[in-house]
This record gives C-alpha cells, sequence and structure tokens, in this order.
C-alpha cells in the first residue's frame, strides 16, 4: 500500500486537527477532508475558542489532563512566534469568579495554564455578588483565523479539502482504506450514536476592544473572553436543544448578566448574534472500529464528542486519532503483506 | 478672583477640573481659564500610551509614591462608571521583565496581584530572568484629554489658544493666580535647570490580538531605554526610547530601527503587525515634580503662581494625586486672601 487513501469527516476545529497530525505521522498517506460545512460555518467558528477545559464525568482524569497539556503546549509555541497573528493564537489572562467557593479549589488543568492563583481580596472588590476566584493567564484559538490557517497548512500538504455531505460511513469503503469520523454532533445522525447530544450555546460577539481580560463565572453559564476584533459574551448550556435559531430574550438576558460582571460593556458596539450546538457526550469517542459489510471491511477511527472542550483537548485527540489511524493503516499493511506472502 | 492655567495636558486639565470642582461653588467669582499652545491630540500626553506604572524606583519621593496611589485608587472607583469608556479608562495586564532579581517596587501593593512570574511564564521571553505580573489602568490620553476638555467646557471654563510669555504677562491683566503646568517647556516661563527634556519615540502598530502590556528593563541603562510594548484601545505603542536633553521632537529613522527591531525580538508575532504612525514627544523629566506654591511680588500686588510640572514620564500615573495637591495650595492661597471664611469641607 504505497499511498493510504484517509478520508477525514468534518472540518471544525476536530477534523482539520485532527488531518493535520495524520499528515505528521504518516507523511505518505493521501489525506482527504470532506465535510458538509468549511470555516466560517462550522461550530467550531461559534466558539470563543477558550482554553479551559471542561470535564468529562466518562473520561479518565489523566487522559483529559494529557489531551489538555500537549493542546496548550503545541498552542504557546505558535501564540509566541510570527505565525501567531495568521493562527489566531493569542494569550489572554483574566480571572474566573465564585459566588460561592467551590468544593474543588485547584481544577485539574491549575498547573498547565499560566499563574494560576486565587484571587486576592483587592481583585474580588471588582466582582462584588462573588465571594471566591482564580486568576490565570491562558491561551484563546480565535476562530475562523485557526480553522483557515489549519486548512491553509494541509492544502499545504496536499491535502484535498472537499465540501461533501456524507450521510454514511461505508459509502466511502470504495475510495479511501480509513475513515476518519470527526463530524462532531453529526455523529448522531452519521454513526447513530444515541449518547451524543446537542448543548445549545447561544452567545453575543460585540465590538469592546478595550476588555483585555477575559472573566468568567464558575457556573459557566457567564463569560467575556476577549478575541481579536471581537468580545464573545455568552452564554447558555441548553441541554437536549437543537435550535439554531438565535433567541432574542435570551441576548438580553445573556448580554445583562455580562454587564453585570462587567458594567463598561455597556458600551459594547455591533453586537452579533451566533448559537451553536456543542457536540457533547459523557466521554469523548477517540476509537477504532471496523465496520464490514459482506467481507469487506473498512477500518473508521472516530473522534467526537467533544461538547464544551473542543478547543481545549483539540490537539492531544487529534493526536490519539492520528496514532489510531496509524494502528490501523499497519494493519491494512500487514494483511497486505500476509495475502502476498500466500501467493 | 481669575485663575489662569497654563498648559492643556494631562496637569493642566486636570488641576483645572479638580479645582473648579472643589472651589467653584465656594468662590462665586471664580473664573478659570486654560492658556496653551497646544491642545489635544497635540500635547505631550496625546502620545503617551496611557499605562499606570510608576518608576520602579521612587527617588526618594515618598510624596510621590501617595500621588501615584492616590490617582490608581481614584480611576479604580470610575472603572465601571458610565463615563469609563469615554474617559479611555480601562483595566489591563502584563509583564515587567528583568535580566537579575529586583526588588519589589513601592507600587506592588498599589497594583491588583502582583507576583513574580513563574519559570514557565519566563520561558515565553529568552534573555529575561526575573519578571513581575501585575494588572493595572489604562488611561489613554486620546480619550481622557477630550473628556477633561468637555467637562471643563460644560462648567464655562475658558480655553485660550496662545503661547504665554511670562507669568508678568497674565497677572497685568487681572490674573489673580496661575497655575503653571507648562510641562517640558517651563523653563521658558522661569528657568528651571532640572527640567530637562527625555525625549522619547514610539511607533504606534494594530496588533489587536495583544491583551497584554509588557515592559522590559535594563537597569544599567535606565528607564524607558528598554523596548515595551503597550496595547491600547485602538492601536499598540512600541517604545523604548530615552534621550536625556534631547529637545527634537522629530522621528529619528535610528530610534525607529532601534525600537522595531528589539521589539519584534521580544515577540515575534509583532513581525506581522501593521504600524500605522509614529511620534516623539518630551518627557518633562526631572528629579523630582515641582508642586509647590510661589509668592510673586509685582509692584504693590502679591501674584500667586502654584507650580505643577516636572512629571517625567509618569504624568499620567501621577496626575490626580497632583491635582488635589495643587488644589489644596489654591485653597490655602484663598484662606489667606479671606476668599474662604472656612476651608473646604463638609459644612455644619
Amino acid at each position: 500500500m504505497a499511498s493510504p487513501k484517509v478520508a477525514v469527516v468534518g472540518a471544525g476545529v476536530i477534523g482539520l486537527s485532527t488531518a493535520l497530525c495524520i499528515t505528521e505521522t504518516c507523511p505518505s498517506c493521501s489525506v482527504t477532508v470532506l465535510s458538509e460545512q468549511f470555516s466560517p460555518n462550522t461550530t467550531s467558528d461559534v466558539a470563543a475558542g477558550m482554553l479551559i477545559p471542561h470535564t468529562y464525568p466518562d473520561t479518565p482524569i489523566h487522559r483529559q489532563k494529557q489531551w489538555f497539556k500537549e493542546t496548550f503546549t503545541y498552542l504557546l509555541a505558535i501564540s509566541n512566534s510570527a505565525e501567531a497573528s495568521d493562527a489566531g493564537i493569542h494569550l489572554v489572562s483574566g480571572w474566573q469568579v465564585f459566588k460561592s467557593t467551590p468544593k474543588e479549589e485547584l481544577p485539574f488543568w491549575s498547573d498547565i495554564v499560566l499563574g494560576f492563583r486565587a484571587m486576592s481580596e483587592a481583585e474580588l472588590l471588582k466582582f462584588p455578588q462573588h465571594r471566591f476566584g482564580q486568576a490565570f493567564t491562558t491561551l484563546k484559538c480565535d476562530c475562523p483565523p485557526y480553522l483557515l490557517w489549519l486548512e491553509k497548512r494541509l492544502k499545504a500538504t496536499g491535502t484535498q479539502m472537499s465540501t461533501r455531505k456524507v450521510a454514511d460511513l461505508w459509502e466511502l469503503h470504495s475510495e479511501y482504506d480509513v475513515v476518519v469520523n470527526c463530524a462532531g454532533l453529526g455523529a448522531h445522525q452519521l454513526v447513530g450514536d444515541k449518547q451524543l447530544f446537542p448543548v445549545r450555546g447561544q452567545v453575543l460577539k460585540v465590538r469592546a476592544p478595550w476588555v483585555k481580560q477575559f472573566i468568567r463565572d464558575g457556573d459557566g453559564l457567564t463569560y467575556i473572553y476577549p478575541g481579536i476584533h471581537r468580545v464573545t459574551l455568552g452564554g447558555t448550556r441548553e441541554k437536549g436543544s437543537w435550535s439554531l435559531c438565535p433567541d432574542a430574550g435570551t441576548t438580553r438576558d445573556i448580554f445583562d448578566r455580562c454587564c453585570s460582571l462587567e458594567p463598561s460593556l455597556q458600551g459594547a458596539q455591533d453586537i452579533e448574534v451566533k448559537v451553536g450546538l456543542r457536540p457533547s457526550r459523557q466521554c469523548v469517542r477517540v476509537q477504532r472500529e471496523v465496520l464490514s459489510q459482506g467481507g469487506v471491511k473498512l477500518p473508521v477511527v472516530h473522534n467526537y464528542g467533544h461538547g464544551a472542550g473542543g478547543f481545549s483537548v483539540h490537539r492531544g485527540t487529534a493526536n490519539e486519532a492520528a496514532h489510531l489511524v496509524g494502528e490501523c493503516i499497519s494493519a491494512l499493511q500487514g494483511k497486505c503483506l500476509a495475502s502476498r506472502a500466500k501467493l | 478672583m481669575r485663575v489662569a492655567v497654563i498648559g492643556a495636558g494631562v496637569i493642566g486639565l486636570s488641576s483645572a477640573l479638580c479645582i473648579h470642582e472643589q472651589f467653584h461653588s465656594l468662590v462665586p467669582s471664580l473664573e478659570l481659564e486654560v492658556y496653551a499652545d497646544r491642545f489635544t491630540p497635540h500635547t505631550t500626553s496625546d502620545g503617551a500610551a496611557g499605562l499606570w506604572q510608576p518608576y520602579l524606583s521612587d527617588r526618594g519621593n515618598l510624596q510621590e509614591t501617595l500621588w501615584n496611589k492616590e490617582t490608581f485608587d481614584y480611576f479604580l472607583g470610575h472603572l465601571h462608571s458610565p463615563a469609563a469608556k469615554e474617559m479611555g479608562l480601562f483595566l489591563i495586564s502584563g509583564y515587567n521583565l528583568f535580566t537579575e532579581p529586583v526588588p519589589d517596587p513601592c507600587w506592588k501593593n498599589i497594583v491588583l496581584g502582583f507576583r513574580n512570574l513563574t519559570p514557565k511564564e519566563l520561558e515565553l521571553f529568552p534573555g529575561y530572568s526575573y519578571g513581575w505580573f501585575n494588572t493595572a489602568l489604562m488611561l489613554e490620553g486620546r480619550s481622557y484629554l477630550p473628556w477633561l476638555t468637555n467637562r471643563l467646557m460644560q462648567r464655562g471654563v475658558k480655553f485660550f489658544h496662545k503661547k504665554v510669555e511670562s507669568f508678568q504677562e497674565l497677572f497685568s491683566q487681572g490674573v489673580d493666580v496661575v497655575l503653571n503646568c507648562s510641562g517640558v517647556r517651563a523653563g521658558n516661563l522661569q528657568p528651571d535647570p532640572e527640567l530637562q527634556p527625555g525625549r522619547g519615540q514610539i511607533i504606534k502598530v494594530l496588533a489587536p490580538w495583544m491583551k497584554h502590556f509588557i515592559i522590559t528593563h535594563d537597569m544599567k541603562s535606565g528607564i524607558y531605554k528598554s523596548p515595551y510594548i503597550i496595547p491600547g484601545s485602538e492601536f499598540t505603542v512600541l517604545g523604548g526610547i530615552y534621550q536625556h536633553g534631547n529637545w527634537s521632537e522629530e522621528n529619528n529613522a535610528k530610534d525607529h530601527k532601534s525600537i522595531w527591531d528589539s521589539c519584534c525580538q521580544l515577540l515575534p508575532p509583532l513581525q506581522k503587525a501593521k504600524i500605522v504612525g509614529e511620534w516623539s514627544g518630551l518627557r518633562p523629566a526631572r528629579p523630582s515634580v515641582r508642586l509647590e506654591r510661589e509668592s510673586i511680588r509685582l509692584g504693590n500686588l502679591q501674584a500667586e503662581v502654584i507650580h505643577n510640572y516636572g512629571h517625567g514620564g509618569f504624568g499620567i500615573t501621577i496626575h490626580w494625586g497632583c491635582a488635589m495637591a495643587a488644589a489644596r495650595l489654591f485653597g490655602s492661597i484663598l484662606q489667606e486672601k479671606k476668599q474662604l471664611a472656612t476651608p473646604p469641607g463638609p459644612r455644619l
């Protein structure tokens, strides 16, 4: 098998970063990204792209920590290079504030982000309704720039990108040797994963260039994330809602909650409302599977279900998925050798 | 009671506002006038990035540390006011970098969240082995000066675009008190060998991904001679020039290269930043701020001057504390002239 053909389904942050990792670990592979949507119309484009991990209930913590660490290290290097502004990666500092002291004062990722510490009394004065807080510095991946940068890197490796709605992974079996499923919420339909569910998030993207720090309420519902040109104000976490339509009442509510954390947002301009459906799951599915029909086999690698934490762990899961793709290819090449040996 | 303020930079305008706020209702005859040869956006204050940060050492002037603190606390209290955006006031965090350990600055407890940098953070800045992180305030001159001007105009303060040649000139027109906020050119009004220009040059770039200030220090060369990067609300300021005694306000190509090369080396992403402007200005440098009264005999009249100049590269940092102190000096003048029955304060 001279040049294994790999199809990656999905062109959000997971699909594109997984495709890129595959080109890095398996340079002889010919990779094609197939997706119904590309940036700026993916779920990833709505996300703020903040590196603050979401905790998956059923994934072992050490694995989540490893994914986050790999992602943080990878992005930190880019943020400090000449590529940073093209890639949309930048450092941002700020505060996570709690109305009541959380049970877990030290999250698992506290030693991976920079300068993590408890907020001082003087800092907490800025948040009269909150009694406890954490200050740290982390990274932000602005979209669309980050996705467009990944697409550019992929094209430079010869990766093809094609707009195509894949209805069934099996339809790819004759054209590709390995299929990588990064379809996000699309996996619900594509592979019938009923453990996958949307968590609807509505956000506002506003112009408020004087806001240089992030502020996040520890309840995860209210957050202010300054990006390159716009500040993302959030949000909502509506489990099970499939609606992509912005809701006016929700817009008002998000704006009010954010203004109560940062009053200067009253002066924000050019408010855009966006909705994304987080592809949520109790654990991220990074796993090999072999589909077979009538004696024909199709190796599949799944990498989906990142929910609210896609950006935070994307590179780590992409590395893992690329490794699994490598295993699939080795297995196929083993079979090729074995079947040739029989002649 | 005619009061003339000479100078319309941050010191002149804030002193005028402070005096008007405190005394206009107590002194019905108070008439405030601002005289300047340059107004915003052409003052020294307009070129400053606007970051609140004093020098590393207090130079033995505890009074100045107090004025710096008063300024910080005052504006921290105004962060959430509706005027903050118009004033150009916001919080910003960032890094101070050194090549060797240094003592903590006297302002460590004034700013928010002051701490040393961790080893991982220092890895981001090759060549620097020690540093601080803290959250401070920005007060952008381009917004703040127009805001001060509007507040003063609303209060009926009059503005005169005119180069005042002497204090005498104003007193002979019937001015009772002069506030000398003439900054780097105060020497034209009264010789002051201690006042020297501390020439600076800055490059303005578009780098909207920058969310932190980064100030490097070379303890051997001195303040502002090492690269610094300060992101504002519209553009980012790159600097690192301090030339004592240089009166030139022309941009210099060698300085440009020095700033650009050193800032890009400090922060490689800047290589992609678009240059949108350049500016040179003269910091009114002095070993200490001159903030004091002077009585000048003019014939049979006693004329009063309140000097408030020589704020170097920390004018915005210290301005409100100084304005309050100038207002106190004005109050004592009023008392002496029996313009005030009682000093300003709660009426019983």
